[in-house]
């Protein structure tokens, strides 16, 4: 395989579970609210997908009682919020820490294991196997994907369509700027607010359970590594919306891919691990600076 | 109701925070056992972040210790600090526990150490490849250059591609000491090999080590050692996948991962090493200062090598052995980054 398409096909596994998490993470930025536990709702996500596909020995039923679960635990999250009016943050930090310590803890109750769980009982995801584009220059690096990567295009997709081309869309994106108009159209806003909250939950579940069943099929302890943040900042990155959110992502696994690549090459690799960093700093400060020029032009944007 | 709750999360927080270093019996109850039995020596051993389960060197530490307690009738505690900046909360915890012998496992630990020993002279300690040195510390330094130039050796005698890689968890110099070793003995088995060095930058992400694993097969290694506990398990599953590759682990046996795919294991004897200084700390012959643990002390080994002995030549594992031998009366010097 060429370097091209090596890179290609690394960027693609590499992108579904971030996107899925910052999917989740765009939908809560809609309605004014930073859900920084995206990434312990996909640790969680990817042990109960592991828990479950080993119990059942179906990779489908493990994503269902995956997105079931990560679903209660986003509407969980509202009830603390909406309820209870707690800080979104506080809340955050909370199931973020939870999630390190419970998954650590069922994993030695269920399976009698510390640090890591496998077994060739767990069932993984199903790979697409497109044996035509094998053949095909560059193209072939889609011949052998998880379903997961397209599920998390089309998921793009559907978003896109549903923040903008439907009712339930628009009062969700009136509800983040102006609630209260939301509210006197009739709308209720905590019912609204309750639903993203638990789709934005089960988006991070789909994460999860991709990096534990796609790739891989095993849980280790702390497995998302940061994921669900880099989530956060790719939705930051695209402003919201769905489209900006997925070429964030798109960047974020790009440069990893490149990282690793360079790394064969005798690249330095403390100078090779920082690109992704400065290219995340670097499209912030760009997108800062057309930002600001459109805003002196006068156009309102967004 | 929002205070109620508040508190509620507060209590909740802080109760997840002293989770990690909950186990053992109350003071009181250690109070009588202490009574009871006078020669009876007391440990606690304190793991790197990585914690238990990392089917790595933590692993082995904990091993070497459940034999103390079995053999030597040892009372034992375990403290997991759930990452670096807990070091020195964790150390000084078990420093005034008023054990006879504090364990610490992982090469971050010298800070921590520096700062609390001068309080506890009366505490002995004992820790792995730390540079540190006090009249209280015994440090078991083992040769993980020699083991790994072991391992470089049999890669580069069973490529069939001429291309072995490493995968490092990180760039640093503990890390970067098994790489340089395993370049070393590869060179010296094949001088025409080609060794691709890689560094993930995570102990703890599989999903990563693998994607590593999978360039370093695209680019034609057969060959893969990977130093980067956890990360690792990634690995293991890219040769699983593939055919005609093959692993090796770290550490500890960890053959038994992937049967049939994985060489062998640089296997490091931390258990023998946490069990010879309780042994010596409670025979009371317990030295402070430097213990090497190489090849000729047995402190690193290749692993049995159970589910690959019949792939694997037997000249090449003759070679292997007098390649051994050669570190053992050092006719190979094997080079050091500790020493540079």
């Amino acid at each position: 395989m060429d370097m091209m398409t090596m890179v290609l096909e690394t960027t693609l596994r590499l992108l579904p579970a971030i996107l899925f998490a910052s999917l989740g993470g765009l939908i809560t930025q809609r309605i004014k609210l930073v859900n920084l536990g995206l990434e312990g709702f996909m640790l969680i996500g990817a042990f109960v997908a592991v828990a479950v596909s080993y119990y059942t020995g179906s990779a489908m039923i493990a994503v269902l009682v995956t997105v079931i679960f990560c679903g209660l635990m986003g509407f969980t999250f509202a009830v603390f919020h909406l309820k209870f009016k707690a800080d979104n943050i506080v809340i955050s930090v909370a199931i973020n820490m939870f999630a390190l310590g419970i998954t650590k803890y069922f994993m030695n109750l269920l399976f009698g294991v510390r640090g890591a769980f496998s077994s060739p009982e767990i069932v993984g995801l199903p790979k697409l196997r497109l044996a035509f584009l094998d053949e095909i220059p560059i193209l072939s690096a889609f011949s052998n994907l998880s379903v997961f990567v397209y599920l998390a295009l089309f998921l793009v997709v559907v978003t896109h369509v549903v923040l903008y081309r439907t009712k339930i869309g628009l009062r969700i994106r009136a509800t983040g700027p102006n609630p209260m108009a939301v509210e006197t159209a009739g709308v209720g806003v905590y019912r609204l607010k309750c639903w993203v909250l638990t789709v934005s939950g089960m988006l991070c579940g789909l994460g999860g359970a991709y990096l534990s069943l796609g790739q891989l099929t095993m849980f280790t302890d702390n497995m998302t590594n940061g994921r669900g943040f880099v989530a956060m900042a790719a939705s930051n990155f695209g402003n919201a919306a769905p489209i900006g959110t997925f070429w964030g992502t798109a960047l974020f696994s790009f440069s990893d891919a490149v990282t690793m690549r360079a790394q064969l090459y005798g690249f330095p690799p403390q100078l090779i691990q920082m690109l992704p960093y400065v290219v995340t700093v670097l499209t912030l400060v760009v997108m800062a600076m057309v930002k600001e020029r459109k805003m002196k032009r006068g156009i309102n944007h967004g | 109701m929002k205070k109620l709750l508040a508190l509620l999360l507060v209590v909740l927080l802080s109760v997840s925070m002293f989770a990690g270093c909950s186990q053992g019996e109350s003071a009181a109850e250690m109070e009588t056992t202490k009574q009871e039995n006078d020669n009876h020596v007391k440990v606690v051993l304190l793991t790197s972040a990585g914690g238990l389960g990392d089917r790595s060197f933590n692993d082995a530490g904990f091993a070497g210790l459940k034999r103390a307690e079995e053999e030597l009738g040892a009372e034992i505690k375990v403290i997991e600090p759930q990452s670096s900046a807990d070091y020195l909360q964790s150390l000084k915890t078990a420093a005034s526990l008023d054990y006879d012998f504090v364990m610490v496992l992982g090469n971050d630990w010298a800070d921590a150490l520096e700062t609390v020993m001068p309080n506890y002279p009366d505490v002995k300690f004992g820790g792995v490849n730390l540079k540190t040195e006090a009249d209280n510390l015994a440090v078991a330094k083992f040769s993980d250059h020699e083991g790994s130039y072991l391992a470089g050796a049999l890669a580069a005698q069973m490529t069939e591609s001429g291309t072995i890689g490493v995968i490092g968890g990180m760039d640093i110099p503990a890390i970067k000491r098994f790489v340089v070793g395993f370049e070393e003995g590869a060179k010296h088995a094949d001088s025409d090999v080609t060794v691709i060095s890689t560094y993930v930058g995570s102990f703890s992400d599989p999903n990563k080590g693998k994607e590593f694993a999978l360039q370093l097969i695209n680019e034609g290694a057969d060959v893969i050692y990977h130093v980067a506990g956890k990360t690792g398990e990634g690995l293991f599953s890219a040769v699983k996948e593939n055919e005609g590759v093959y692993a090796i682990g770290v550490d500890q046996d960890q053959d038994y991962i992937a049967e049939g795919k994985i060489l062998t294991s640089m296997i490091k004897r931390v258990d023998v090493a946490v069990y010879d200084f309780v042994k010596q700390v409670k025979e009371e012959t317990f030295t402070a200062g430097v213990h090497v643990y190489g090849v000729a002390e047995d402190g690193v080994s290749l692993s049995e090598m159970t589910y690959t002995k019949d792939i694997i030549p037997a000249e090449v594992l003759e070679n292997i052995e007098t390649i051994r031998q050669e570190i053992e009366n050092g006719t190979i010097q094997v080079t050091d980054v500790f020493e540079q």
